[in-house]
């Protein structure tokens, strides 16, 4: 599975939200079930899912979809 | 759809699969599309930030076929919920409270910070230990059964490895928890999670997540939620759901390595080398559930006599014959097996575990006995024990003395049944029982088998009043009360206490209650309990004792009761029953009185 759509499938999983709702811009503001809670339930299983660990500025600077792509691509995870 | 059924079906590992399954729990539920066995209100009230529980619990407990109710506290308010009697709490109502209060809430600043001179540890005890003793009391006053979790050893410390020696936070939180395991011991509605050892067997440093914590205050990794909630429903599954009693065992390849009827008694694994250790280990295992009070049987396909040689003469053989209630040796079918066994120890099959290292046995009883639990036993027998411990189907909240013995009981009633199809008569067979009775009056040593007692006895029960251990206690102290014991033995083995007789003394001599245990009926204990009574009440310058007989569905077997005892009708409407003390009521013949 491409590095996207694994990344997608469990924001949606974690969000209870369809895949097909979730870009980019998917944040806090703009999906209800993206509280605080979900968030962090989002950074274990990233971290479960990407074999990575996230510092704790990395899991502050998350606004949206696109900075946990970004966080991401910089464990050389690619997502071209 | 069954709530078991949907869990079995489900992925429930991480924290958002749990998230999901609640929500399809939640949508069934209002469509009235979902059946469970037991709908429950409980209230989790923590310290700390336990976002996820109530997802997690509602998961665990949907394994035990229970649907919960859940009220989570808000974030750090567990004393304004559990003190003011008026809070949503309270107006939730909950059977059940879990109590979760963690160490690095109650010690503050002294946490990070116990070795400062300024800090007076001893007092931080104190008053800990007031504070968790004033919510205990509130709740279990209450009637609210409540489980309170110890607080766990912290590992951080400034002293390093002086702090185990020092009289740091270390032992004032070690004894605050000794404190409340005592406690548990005197509130019969007070129970003990122990959360200092879940995360030492989960990993103190593995289960605290820095990140987690500062950013939103959480004390426990999300995804060790659910073995937290594992853990917390193995007490609504001991408050609500009745254990198995028996565990019922194959031979070949379980209790011993290889096949008997192939390799002969010198040619099975079983003693000191390392496979047979781990035979032996599995039945010393065995063997210890059995003395706890789990009834033992043996389904086996083998010739009987080459079975029972090397259950009777193996050397390392820890069950013998005499551990076991049943045994069925023999070429037939293991659902036949199953089935004669049952009846044979006038249990229910839904009370059994079937152990067996052949799956094709254990599919054919799973298909055909679906009522009994079938372990699914490893294919390396290294781990027998293990897979039997982690079962958690025999967890119960307290063992009174009747029930440590109920295996071994079960056990000697096989030989009973020995003497008795060789005895002529009845009579006969009562007199060759040497039975031997102990009256006790107000013992206050009792209360929980008292108790026990007038919660469980459904048959030979004259009027199924039900009392908590507080009410027995009270009738002990009241001087117009007398709780009347019966300690009944034969000479197979003892049947601790099994008769019971609360008597009215207040206006006239009323038999508040009257019962045996089912374990002792057709043994003319009634008429010994009766004539014990019957003196006393004399002594006390009594004439006459009213008995009254409350009908149920159950209690028909006590029906005749008091006629055959010597009562005559009463016309009254609660106390129907008269017995007339001007006579003498002599005591049964074939039972000896003991003092």
């Amino acid at each position: 599975m491409e590095n996207k759509e694994k990344l997608y499938h469990l924001i949606s999983h974690v969000l209870g939200i369809d895949v097909t709702e979730i870009n980019e811009e998917t944040s806090p503001e703009n999906t209800q079930s993206w509280d605080s809670f979900n968030a962090l339930v989002m950074v274990t299983e990233l971290e479960e899912c990407f074999n990575v660990t996230f510092t704790m500025d990395e899991i502050e600077s998350v606004r949206n979809v696109r900075d946990i792509i970004e966080v991401l691509s910089s464990y050389a995870i690619s997502f071209d | 759809m069954d709530l078991t059924d949907l869990y079995n079906k489900s992925k429930t590992c991480s924290i958002s699969d749990q998230v999901s399954f609640s929500r399809q729990v939640d949508d069934l539920n209002k469509k009235r599309e979902l059946s469970f066995a037991l709908e429950k209100r409980i209230a989790f009230v923590s310290s700390s930030t336990m976002n996820g529980i109530k997802e997690s619990l509602l998961s665990q407990c949907s394994k035990h076929n229970i649907l919960l109710d859940i009220f989570v506290t808000e974030y750090n308010q567990f004393a304004q919920a559990v003190l003011d009697q008026s809070s949503e709490l309270y107006a939730f109502d909950p059977e059940v409270v879990f109590l979760h209060l963690d160490t690095r809430t109650l010690a503050g600043d002294l946490f990070l910070n116990s070795n400062n001179t300024n800090f007076h540890i001893d007092e931080w005890e104190k008053e800990t230990i007031s504070l968790m003793s004033t919510l205990i009391s509130i709740l279990t006053k209450r009637g609210i059964k409540t489980v309170i979790s110890s607080l766990e050893v912290p590992h951080i410390s400034s002293l390093g490895i002086l702090e185990s020696s020092s009289n740091g936070l270390r032992q004032s939180v070690r004894r605050i928890n000794l404190d409340l395991m005592t406690q548990c011991n005197d509130n019969e509605y007070l129970f003990l999670f122990d959360y200092d050892l879940f995360l030492g067997k989960i990993g103190k440093i593995q289960s605290f997540d820095e990140r987690l914590y500062y950013l939103a205050d959480m004390r426990l990794k999300p995804s060790y939620l659910s073995e937290f909630a594992a853990d917390l429903s193995l007490y609504m599954k001991a408050f609500y759901v009745t254990p198995k009693k028996c565990l019922v065992l194959d031979l070949d390849n379980t209790l011993w390595g290889g096949v008997i009827g192939e390799s002969g008694l010198d040619g099975i694994q079983l003693g000191p080398d390392p496979k047979g250790r781990s035979f032996m280990e599995f039945q010393q295992y065995i063997l210890s559930l059995h003395n706890r009070g789990i009834i033992l049987a043996i389904n086996s396909k083998n010739n009987y006599d080459e079975a029972i040689n090397a259950i009777n003469n193996h050397p390392h053989m820890v069950l013998r014959e005499e551990n076991f209630a049943a045994i069925e040796i023999n070429w037939d079918d293991k659902v036949k097996n199953l089935k004669s066994l049952a009846s044979e120890m006038n249990i229910g099959l839904d009370s059994m575990v079937f152990v067996d290292d052949d799956e094709y046995n254990r599919e054919m009883v799973k298909e055909f006995l679906p009522e009994v639990l079938v372990v699914d036993m490893p294919k390396d027998f290294s781990m027998y024990l293990s897979t039997i411990d982690s079962l958690d189907c025999f967890v119960t909240l307290n063992l009174t003395k009747e029930d440590l013995k109920k295996g071994i009981m079960y056990a000697e009633e096989k030989q009973r049944k020995t003497l008795k199809e060789s005895s002529t008569n009845l009579t006969n067979y009562l007199n060759l029982l040497q039975m031997k009775g102990v009256f006790k009056v107000d013992d206050n040593q009792n209360i929980k088998r008292i108790s026990q007692l007038t919660q469980k006895t459904n048959q030979f029960n004259m009027t199924t009043k039900r009392y908590s251990e507080q009410q027995i206690e009270d009738f002990i102290l009241d001087d117009n009360y007398h709780v009347i014991t019966l300690d009944l033995s034969d000479k197979f083995g003892d049947y601790g206490t099994t008769g019971l007789a609360i008597v009215d003394c207040e206006l006239e001599y009323r038999l508040d209650t009257f019962l045996l245990s089912c374990r002792i009926l057709g043994r003319n204990a009634e008429n010994a309990l009766m004539s014990e009574i019957a003196s006393l009440i004399k002594n006390k310058g009594g004439k006459v004792l009213l008995g009254s007989f409350i009908e149920t569905d159950r209690n028909q077997v006590a029906r005749d009761a008091f006629e055959k005892l010597g009562f005559d009708k009463n016309d009254d409407r609660v106390y129907n029953w008269k017995l007339s003390l001007e006579r003498s009521y002599s005591f049964p013949d074939c039972i000896e009185r003991v003092d």
